[in-house]
């Protein structure tokens, strides 16, 4: 069985890598991820994206999450976006 | 099926008309129609918006329950341009109707400031030198 999930890179996020998407595997050793579990993979792929993650919401099938709330899991067929400041209006 | 004849969200690429805008809040019931349009300043050569375009326009539905919350509205237009933005033209048009016009005046305020603070769509200035994000100051962050 797949265990991927969707990365979404929006603004600043995307101009810092030259993605805008991309599908990312869970780890074989486990069913989820942790947002820090996450942070610290994005980071190992990208060395650009460090700052910005830093400064950026994440939101998981189009809700924000609280970055230091434990408990949330990513899981397969998830859609996870890097959500820098916003700027609109 | 009520809310959805009463509350309009558009994010399009196409130029904002401020008459189109108040047409659609207009209502026999409403003695008020309040109005913001923000627009571009000329400073820059232009503005470049993007968005996450399903959770926006979630974002903003949400805010809308909200604003509905707090103050007595008939109905509210939020309408976001995306795309490339020349200068001197509107990028977004909100616009509230109520039976008087405290609510839609302080309506039309709070969901200003709220899409700033939370709506995922960004903003790149294009100076005749270069390019960067904008960061609203008060924009949701960790």
């Amino acid at each position: 069985m797949s265990k991927e999930f969707t990365i979404l890179y929006f603004a600043s996020a995307r101009d810092a890598i030259n993605i805008s998407s991309e599908i990312i595997s869970i780890p074989a050793t486990s069913s989820s991820l942790s947002l820090q579990d996450l942070t610290n993979l994005l980071n190992n792929r990208h060395e650009n994206l460090v700052k910005i993650l830093e400064n950026s919401m994440f939101a998981i099938n189009m809700q924000y999450v609280d970055k230091d709330d434990e408990s949330i899991m990513v899981k397969p067929g998830d859609e996870v976006a890097i959500i820098p400041p916003v700027s609109g209006g | 099926m009520e809310k959805t004849e009463k509350d309009f969200i558009k994010l399009t690429s196409d130029p904002l008309i401020l008459q189109d805008i108040v047409d659609l809040v207009k209502d026999d019931q409403a003695g008020a129609i309040s109005t913001f349009c923000g627009t571009t300043h000329k400073t820059v050569v232009r503005l470049e918006y993007e968005s996450y375009i399903p959770m926006a326009e979630k974002e903003i539905s949400s805010i809308i329950t909200d604003v509905r919350s707090k103050w007595e509205l008939t109905k509210v237009a939020v309408h976001h341009r995306l795309g490339i933005v020349p200068v001197g033209e509107t990028s977004v048009i909100i616009a509230v109707s109520s039976v008087h016009r405290n609510e839609s005046l302080k309506a039309v305020e709070w969901l200003i400031n709220t899409l700033k603070e939370k709506v995922p769509i960004w903003k790149k200035e294009i100076y005749y030198d270069g390019s960067s994000w904008k960061e609203n100051t008060k924009s949701k962050c960790c």
